[in-house]
């Protein structure tokens, strides 16, 4: 509980990880890409291949890809039976009477089920070699140029930082006040859903107050040590693009471009 | 260095001042303990000093500046590093070295040098080998101590610290004031506000607040010395105190200087 | 009555997998009546220990009986937690209803007491705690100064009426006045309601003036247990393991090595004083 972060980060030293989060990001956004491009089931072995390389490279364990699909394993299921039930086709393989099961329907649901897979599988490769800290860091620096827009990148970047520094802190505090509460004869555990979620209220409350407070404190803390705003501020770490960033891209485009040429040929 | 000109201070929804004509100057080098009661005005007094809060009436000034000039606020706050009570809620980013840079990035600093403030800061603090660590995996007395290093890489002058032992078990407290003194000895102004009587004993001066007045200055000995301003403003004096004025009462004879277990043990030998 | 700590042992787990232990085969008494102190280091299993004393933890090795009741039964538990209070630090961060009197009621209606009953306790603990029932009943608990709160919160498990009250630090952060507001209290309730008072502190103190008994804890085992008089005559064992002592046992160390005899065993004002008066009659 106490170790608990957005993503699922997963400490590495190698190529992948050591990216620059901005590629990473870049990167990830060629992916999904590649994978709206695909028309036809088996132009998806350019992405999984280039997913297959990413992950080699990373030494991420297939597991925690796996791990990250499972949340959304009914999903996938529902979206083959769905496909499955309303895709209209000619090549009957199965009749039921009131329902027949078309060799177009199959494909279709494995068509847009794989696609589903590939897109998650794609995003955790990056949150699994990215820090949220990083991420964090290259997102603000790729929506900087937005500013001119008056989008607030900085804001929504500090507002992450805090969130992923207090998130542990509030756990933390959430099991005391939990405990004392408990000590107190709150029962948390028996009655109905209402029952329970009323049951809460003593843990909410006394953590809103807690966090406004740690709000405030931290605001103070912060002005004192001259923060203001994100207007002439520096970072202790730069992010460099460096050769293996260029690489890394300029791989990506590849896989992409060779998909186009085989979208255009076949 | 800094000078307090008849300050009175409002909170917007109070009736009554929480600080009333303070009159206090405070020299480069010196170690001065604000003490007093809950609610008595020192945490008040404190957060004038970088400008948190401005006095209603009166001025302080501060190297120079004077706090209520916006323009000046930043070089103030340069000057004066303040640390808080909760070591929770002052650090910032999720890693050690992040945090303490947090200060020098927002005066803009080129990262090299950033990078030395911090590894300085860092060792000053004696957490050098914490610098990648997460901050929540911290002892309370280590976050403290990152706080104050978070403040070194300003490079101020002052240390204001607002009860900043006041949430660490014995261990945090010792550590956090033995670090305090170094950078003292080394020649910073420390400003400690707090309500531990026995931390006060080494500093210079102990300016006493209560009501939002300050009741009485002086040296730790002179102070402590005077139990009917100390009992009114509900503080308690350090127990080798307490009973050095005890045997006062019995009639024995012993120096106003004694305020250590170690120096009255030295005096009550002399009498036996 | 009493309470049974029986070879006790806990570690907690992380991931599915157990760490260390942080208490080592527990063994000792708490009498009724008593004022137990319990010192040791943060990370000594202080917290730990005490969180066992109403199955908010439950032990997998040992026996923790309160009055009889075994700790280790789920049904027993319920008992148990309306015989021993718990004061957690900064107890006020648990407050969280509209009103003082609903906070302090909360305790007495999650016992199922009927609405006098209720009534009746929330008066009591108010009083107790020298929250006046006319001016504080009716107040948001958040408006309310520091002192205040931390009593308002003490008073929510003093409605509960325990016969054991635990309590994790409750002095911290509170300034000199509020702190003798609190050992005043705990010594009331020990002296008039009977109460057995179990306190975690850092203050040694405070309980060498208070405690009748005092349990040291180093890494998760007994260090000491006995009357504050014996645990602190082995000052310089406590020290070496980063504890400290009462302020007047130092002044009594530094006497000693000056070459004046004053017993070990003196660490309160009190004892000093009176010794210096026998002492000074000797000489």
């Amino acid at each position: 509980m106490r170790d608990i972060t957005l993503g699922q980060f997963v400490a590495g030293n190698s190529v992948i990880h050591k990216l620059d989060p901005r590629s990473k990001i870049g990167m990830m956004i060629l992916y999904i890409v590649m994978t709206f491009l695909v028309k036809r089931i088996y132009f998806f072995a350019i992405p999984l291949a280039y997913l297959i390389i990413e992950l080699i490279l990373s030494g991420i364990s297939l597991r925690y890809i796996l791990n990250a699909l499972k949340p959304i394993r009914i999903l996938l299921i529902l979206m083959f039976v769905l496909n499955l039930v309303f895709t209209k086709g000619e090549n009957v393989w199965l009749d039921l009477g009131f329902w027949q099961i078309t060799g177009e329907a199959v494909l279709q649901s494995c068509f847009m089920t794989l696609r589903i897979i590939l897109l998650v599988a794609g995003a955790s490769m990056l949150t699994l070699t990215t820090s949220p800290l990083a991420l964090t860091d290259g997102l603000e620096r790729l929506l900087s140029p937005l500013k001119v827009f008056r989008f607030p990148a900085h804001e929504l970047a500090m507002m992450m930082t805090i969130a992923l520094r207090f998130i542990p802190t509030l756990m933390d505090e959430s099991d005391k006040i939990r405990s004392a509460q408990m000590a107190r004869g709150a029962d948390f555990e028996s009655g109905n859903v209402f029952r329970r979620v009323k049951s809460m209220i003593p843990i909410l409350i006394p953590l809103f107050v807690s966090s406004f407070r740690k709000a405030d404190e931290l605001a103070i803390a912060m002005e004192s040590r001259c923060y203001h705003g994100g207007e002439g501020r520096t970072r202790l770490h730069q992010l460099r693009f460096r050769l293996p960033d260029l690489i890394a891209i300029l791989v990506t485009l590849l896989f992409v471009a060779s998909l186009i040429v085989v979208l255009v040929l076949f | 260095m800094i000078q307090f000109q008849n300050v009175t201070f409002h909170y917007e929804k109070s009736s009554t001042p929480a600080l009333s004509e303070i009159n206090l100057e405070i020299a480069q080098g010196e170690f001065i303990a604000i003490v007093g009661h809950n609610g008595s005005g020192k945490s008040t007094l404190a957060k004038h000093i970088n400008g948190l809060l401005l006095p209603t009436s009166g001025s302080v000034i501060v190297c120079g500046y004077d706090t209520k000039n916006e323009n000046d606020i930043l070089k103030i706050r340069q000057q004066v590093g303040m640390a808080f009570q909760n070591p929770d809620n002052q650090l910032v980013t999720t890693i050690v070295e992040e945090d303490v840079a947090f200060g020098p990035e927002n005066l803009g600093i080129a990262s090299e040098e950033i990078r030395a403030r911090v590894d300085r800061a860092l060792s000053s603090v004696g957490m050098t080998q914490y610098a990648e660590s997460a901050v929540h995996n911290l002892s309370g007395g280590q976050k403290q101590r990152i706080a104050i290093a978070g403040i070194l890489a300003l490079r101020p002058n002052i240390l204001v610290l607002d009860e900043a032992t006041a949430m660490l078990d014995p261990s945090g407290r010792e550590d956090l004031l033995r670090t305090v003194k170094r950078l003292h000895d080394d020649g910073m102004t420390v400003i400690m506000v707090t309500q531990y009587m026995e931390e006060t004993v080494d500093c210079d001066r102990i300016v006493v607040m209560n009501r939002g007045r300050i009741v009485c200055v002086g040296t730790p000995s002179e102070v402590f010395r005077k139990q009917d301003i100390l009992e009114k403003s509900n503080l308690v004096a350090p127990e080798a105190v307490k009973v050095r004025n005890e045997l006062k009462n019995m009639g024995f004879e012993i120096p106003d200087d004694v305020l250590t277990a170690e120096s009255l043990a030295e005096a009550v030998c002399l009498l036996l | 009555m009493s309470v049974v700590v029986n070879h006790l042992t806990y570690a907690y787990s992380e991931g599915g997998k157990p760490l260390p232990p942080t208490l080592i085969d527990l063994n000792f008494t708490i009498e009724e009546g008593e004022f137990l102190g319990i010192i040791g280091h943060t990370g000594s299993g202080k917290s730990t220990f005490v969180k066992h004393l109403n199955g908010l933890i439950a032990s997998e090795k040992g026996v923790v009986t309160v009055d009889g009741h075994d700790l280790s039964e789920k049904s027993e538990r319920k008992i148990v937690r309306s015989l021993v209070g718990m004061v957690f630090q900064y107890p006020e961060y648990q407050l969280f209803a509209e009103t003082v009197y609903d906070d302090v009621a909360f305790g007495p209606k999650n016992m199922k007491c009927d609405e006098a009953e209720i009534k009746k306790r929330v008066v009591r603990a108010m009083e107790l705690v020298g929250l006046d029932v006319d001016r504080f009943s009716s107040r948001s608990p958040f408006e309310l100064s520091g002192g205040e709160r931390r009593r308002a919160a003490i008073a929510g498990v003093l409605a509960m009426e325990p016969k054991y009250l635990v309590l994790d630090e409750p002095m911290a952060g509170l300034d000199p006045k509020g702190r003798e507001e609190i050992l005043a209290l705990l010594e009331r309730l020990r002296r008039e309601n009977g109460c057995t008072i179990i306190m975690i502190s850092h203050s040694m103190d405070d309980i060498a003036r208070h405690a009748t008994k005092v349990l040291v804890l180093e890494k998760g085992s007994v260090y000491l247990f006995d009357k504050p008089e014996i645990v602190f005559s082995h000052a310089e064992e406590l020290m070496s393991i980063g504890l400290s002592v009462p302020n007047v046992t130092k002044i009594c160390i530094e006497m000693n090595r000056r070459g004046v005899p004053i017993p070990k065993t003196i660490c309160t004002e009190n004892a000093f004083l009176n010794w210096f008066k026998e002492g000074r009659k000797h000489a």
